[in-house]
């Protein structure tokens, strides 16, 4: 029995281990080195919505079983008019299914439609290519694509440039996101990396993981990871790590900021160091930001008036408006909040100092 | 004969009231604009239709007027204008104005307010007013007042109002009363398709509108082209819509004769172009007149009808008359609106303000030689490094602070801004020397404001789940794409870009039920406006779809004059006769 079950653990170390990448990146955005990864683990396999074929899902991990990034070596045949050859590319994703990097079989190049042989800054075009989730590619259909390359005869011109007739879409905007003579192996990639695939990866990460890995992720330098982090744990493991929050919110995005600010129960409004903290970033916070915490100034601690009028000149003519309807005289730091923006009147450039002064008034 | 006219225009028109010491003119009422433009978009925010100086660069012809002064006096002179650009910079709504030969320099003050000018000794008799462009940008001014008196007209809105009535003195209600089988309000593709449907059934139709052309974002003046398909109402919606050009391009105009022509091939389709409703009173939940004022002259009409269509886009009748609608973004759990792909950009866990935005679309030409494009120091904190030689719909502006229809003039002013400091930056490289600009247009091209809440609200599910109704009158296979400001995802972008979020889609339907009001009983809404949520508009929010609302309604509008019912009732007791009408309509020849 010990024998046999000696011999399975065994097969399944060498099979999870086999599949680990063999070729090292021609790219990777990620500051963990590729040679840290130790294992391959097989998750799923996904399904291609351009080229009907299904590729293998992994999950790469170090030695000691931290999960690094998914991987996937793709073999796909790229066909146009019956005419198919073989696209042979790894890729990597980040551990919220954000393309990272990719790699190539040195033996197995990708080549165009004239059979001519990639060159590094066609790999490298390709690599941009794949880190726009918002491409070009998302939104228009592969044969209004090949209309381009085809050079159709109905292209007219508009404001000097070339245009698509069918969004408004410079050929200039799409020649900038596909490499000539290889349009269609760029489209099924980039289908490929931004398909089910990130499905897949959501799937897997939010069944798997649990409070302490998100708590890792909200100590990560990748933005991405913290608002994931963000994102998943509960209102105890946040309260617990407010001073955390604090620090990685000037960091963020702020799509992930405004998600964080919004979300954050009251009891963090009502904590006078978590309100400081937050309320004295104010200067290098986004708009949208600014407006939920301007927003929160009714019931949060008294203290983030006092951040946010030293912050002033970083408020639109709404938030300026709505923050001058909190201040009142009985209320606490008054006399300093007022100096401030005595100063703010006195020494900026503030587009709505009129506001100041009719306030001061 | 200039003069007499201006002599008989002065004693009669009720705008250009006069009392023994005092004159309110109007500044959209000027006997001749000029190069000027009338722009009424922000009446309901800052109180009247302005003259607009929008000469992208280059200052416009001078607009005139004259008035008659009765008694000889030393007259106090203030002007409304405003500092649309304030900051540490000369103002670029500078203009002089010219009283008879005497010359003023008007520096506009931040927000709408009275610009005290001086003292003038006027004599008895006419007296000549002219506003002289100065700066070719967007100054404004939207009245004069001369007074014996020194004290300074109101600033705050509704006494403004009120002060403005009693210096006109205007009855409370307009004096004329028109009555018609169906009021439409809003002349876009959605309100000139139920014109048509509902005219070509025999209603006696009035379709009000505050522009001079038709087709809302689909005109000439605004220049989005038509997406989406027909459905039912091909017929309809050829008469009306647009070629693909792309969004700003001039061939809108010939698209918009193409309307003007069909639109007005109705004798019982009574069009009123340069009209804006202000007003709209219900009472027990069913409208009885809805109150409007034409853009220029300032007279009033009160319409009256059985049936009204909101298809203003930003629900301005369902909202005076006290519909329920909504605004901004619902949360995801709300009405279960999720992608996960998208997250927050898509639908947001906690709900909020942010909405798509609107647009404004310009156009440049390349001259044979080279051109050169003034500074703009007050637009290059917008711009910033940003350069351009043209938009497209991704000039698109929205902030969670701001409300598309209460900030619709700083949004529009923030566009502009966008759009001539990118423009000066394109400039100062030498490979754009010969690019001039054609055409800016300074009408808000808005995506999403009030949404009027019917008995179904459309939402993404709808879509996802390509539910099919048993009401179902519109249909649609393009994507439903949502928008977001880049800077949510990427905080270098500029803040006056858009991206879309792009789901694609088999055929959907929307049910006639979120094409009338839930709580006002003679209340039908097409256009943007229509019942749905803020994902559900991302689909249908396009100009072909909107259309097919509005042919919609037409026909349910001819049946509820048939049955004398309101529009509740045609979906409870008449659908099958509805449905059989609109499939019947749709096979008519050309």
């Amino acid at each position: 029995m010990a024998k046999t079950l000696t011999t399975i653990l065994s097969l399944l170390f060498i099979w999870t281990t086999s599949n680990k990448p063999i070729h090292e990146p021609h790219f990777l955005e990620s500051p963990i080195p590729w040679d840290r990864i130790d294992t391959a683990e097989y998750i799923s396999s996904f399904p291609s919505t351009t080229t009907e074929s299904d590729f293998a899902l992994y999950i790469l991990k170090d030695q000691k079983g931290e999960p690094l990034f998914f991987y996937s070596a793709l073999t796909t045949p790229v066909c146009i008019d019956n005419i198919c050859k073989p696209v042979d590319i790894e890729i990597y994703w980040d551990l919220v299914g954000q393309y990272i990097g990719l790699a190539i079989d040195p033996e197995k190049p990708l080549t165009k439609y004239d059979h001519e042989v990639w060159v590094e800054e066609d790999y490298e075009k390709l690599h941009a290519l794949l880190q726009n989730k918002h491409s070009i590619l998302n939104r228009k259909s592969l044969d209004n694509l090949y209309d381009l390359q085809a050079n159709r005869e109905d292209t007219i011109r508009f404001n000097g440039q070339e245009v698509d007739a069918i969004t408004g879409a410079t050929k200039k905007e799409i020649k900038a996101h596909i490499i000539d003579g290889a349009l269609y192996s760029c489209y099924a990639v980039w289908q490929i990396a931004h398909g089910p695939v990130r499905d897949s990866i959501r799937s897997f990460i939010d069944s798997t993981f649990d409070q302490i890995q998100w708590l890792k992720f909200l100590y990560s330098e990748n933005r991405e990871y913290q608002y994931k982090g963000l994102q998943n744990l509960s209102d105890t493991a946040l309260h617990d790590h407010a001073a955390r929050i604090i620090e990685v919110l000037p960091q963020s995005k702020p799509v992930a900021r405004t998600y964080a600010l919004k979300k954050l129960p009251i009891p963090f409004w009502q904590n006078a160091a978590f309100v400081q903290g937050v309320y004295s970033n104010m200067g290098v916070y986004d708009v949208f930001s600014n407006t939920i915490l301007i927003n929160k100034l009714s019931i949060a601690e008294p203290i983030g008036l006092l951040e946010t009028s030293k912050h002033i000149s970083h408020l639109t003519k709404n938030q300026l408006t709505k923050y001058l309807s909190f201040i009142r005289p009985e209320m606490p730091h008054y006399e300093p909040i007022v100096g401030n923006l005595k100063d703010a009147f006195s020494t900026s450039n503030y587009r709505y100092k009129y506001l100041l002064e009719s306030f001061m008034d | 004969m200039i003069r007499f006219l201006a002599f008989v225009y002065a004693l009669t028109i009720p705008w250009l009231i006069q009392s023994q010491t005092s004159y309110l003119l109007e500044a959209e009422a000027f006997l001749d604009p000029g190069g000027w433009s009338v722009d009424p978009q922000f009446v309901q925010q800052m109180g009247s239709p302005y003259l607009m100086a929008h000469g992208m660069g280059r200052p416009v012809q001078d607009a005139r007027t004259e008035f008659k002064v009765d008694q000889h006096g030393s007259y106090h002179v203030w002007v409304r204008t405003k500092d649309w650009a304030p900051g540490p910079w000369e103002s670029p709504g500078r203009f002089i104005i010219y009283i008879d030969s005497i010359e003023h320099l008007v520096t506009p003050v931040p927000e709408w307010n009275w610009v005290y000018l001086d003292q003038y000794e006027l004599a008895e008799g006419l007296v000549s007013i002219s506003l002289r462009d100065v700066t070719g940008f967007n100054a404004r001014c939207d009245a004069i007042y001369l007074s014996t008196d020194s004290v300074t007209p109101p600033i705050d809105y509704d006494a403004l109002q009120v002060w403005r009535q009693a210096k006109h003195r205007e009855p409370l209600a307009p004096e004329v009363e028109k009555t018609y089988d169906l009021v439409i309000t809003g002349g876009g593709i959605a309100g000139c398709a139920a014109a048509i449907a509902a005219a070509e059934q025999g209603l006696e139709v009035a379709l009000i509108h505050d522009r001079p052309v038709l087709g809302g974002n689909a005109s000439s003046e605004i220049r989005v082209h038509t997406l989406g398909i027909y459905g039912k109402f091909e017929r309809i919606l050829r008469k009306i819509d647009t070629e693909h050009y792309p969004n700003g391009s001039a061939e809108a105009i010939r698209d918009q004769e193409k309307r003007d022509s069909n639109m007005h091939q109705y004798a019982n389709l009574d069009i009123f172009l340069n009209w804006r409703a202000y007003d709209a009173v219900s009472k027990d939940s069913i409208i009885q007149y809805v109150d409007a004022r034409h853009t220029s002259s300032g007279e009033r009409i009160r319409f009256k009808s059985n049936l009204f269509l909101d298809s203003t886009g930003d629900g301005w009748i369902g909202y005076w008359a006290g519909a329920e609608y909504s605004y901004g973004r619902e949360s995801v759990y709300k009405y279960g609106e999720k992608w996960p792909e998208w997250g927050e950009l898509w639908s947001p866990e906690v709900g909020d303000n942010l909405v798509m935005g609107s647009s404004i679309l310009w156009q440049t030409t390349l001259l044979d030689s080279a051109t050169s494009f003034t500074e703009v120091p007050w637009a290059m904190d917008v711009a910033r490094d940003h350069m351009a030689t043209a938009g497209e719909w991704y000039w698109e502006f929205s902030r969670s602070d701001m409300h598309q229809i209460r900030d619709g003039e700083e949004i529009r002013d923030h566009l502009l801004r966008a759009i001539f400091g990118s423009f000066y930056n394109a400039k100062q490289d030498t490979s754009h020397s010969n690019y001039a600009l054609e055409w800016v247009s300074y009408l808000l091209g808005k995506r999403e404001s009030r949404r009027l809440m019917g008995d179904h609200i459309f939402t993404f599910n709808d879509v996802t789940e390509l539910r099919k109704f048993k009401d179902s009158v519109v249909m649609e296979i393009r994507e439903v794409d949502v928008h977001f400001q880049k800077q949510l995802d990427d905080e270098k972008q500029p803040d006056f870009l858009s991206t879309a979020l792009f789901y694609k889609t088999s055929k959907y339907y929307i049910p006639y039920r979120s094409l009338y009001s839930r709580n006002i009983k003679n209340l039908f809404m097409a256009g943007r406006n229509f019942s749905c949520s803020h994902v559900g508009l991302g689909g249908p929010r396009v100009m072909r779809t909107t259309g097919q609302m509005g042919a919609a309604v037409g026909y349910a509008a001819s049946l509820c004059k048939r049955f004398d019912v309101f529009p509740r009732a045609i979906y409870h007791s008449y659908l099958d006769q509805y449905m059989s009408l609109i499939e019947e309509r749709q096979w008519l020849r050309p």
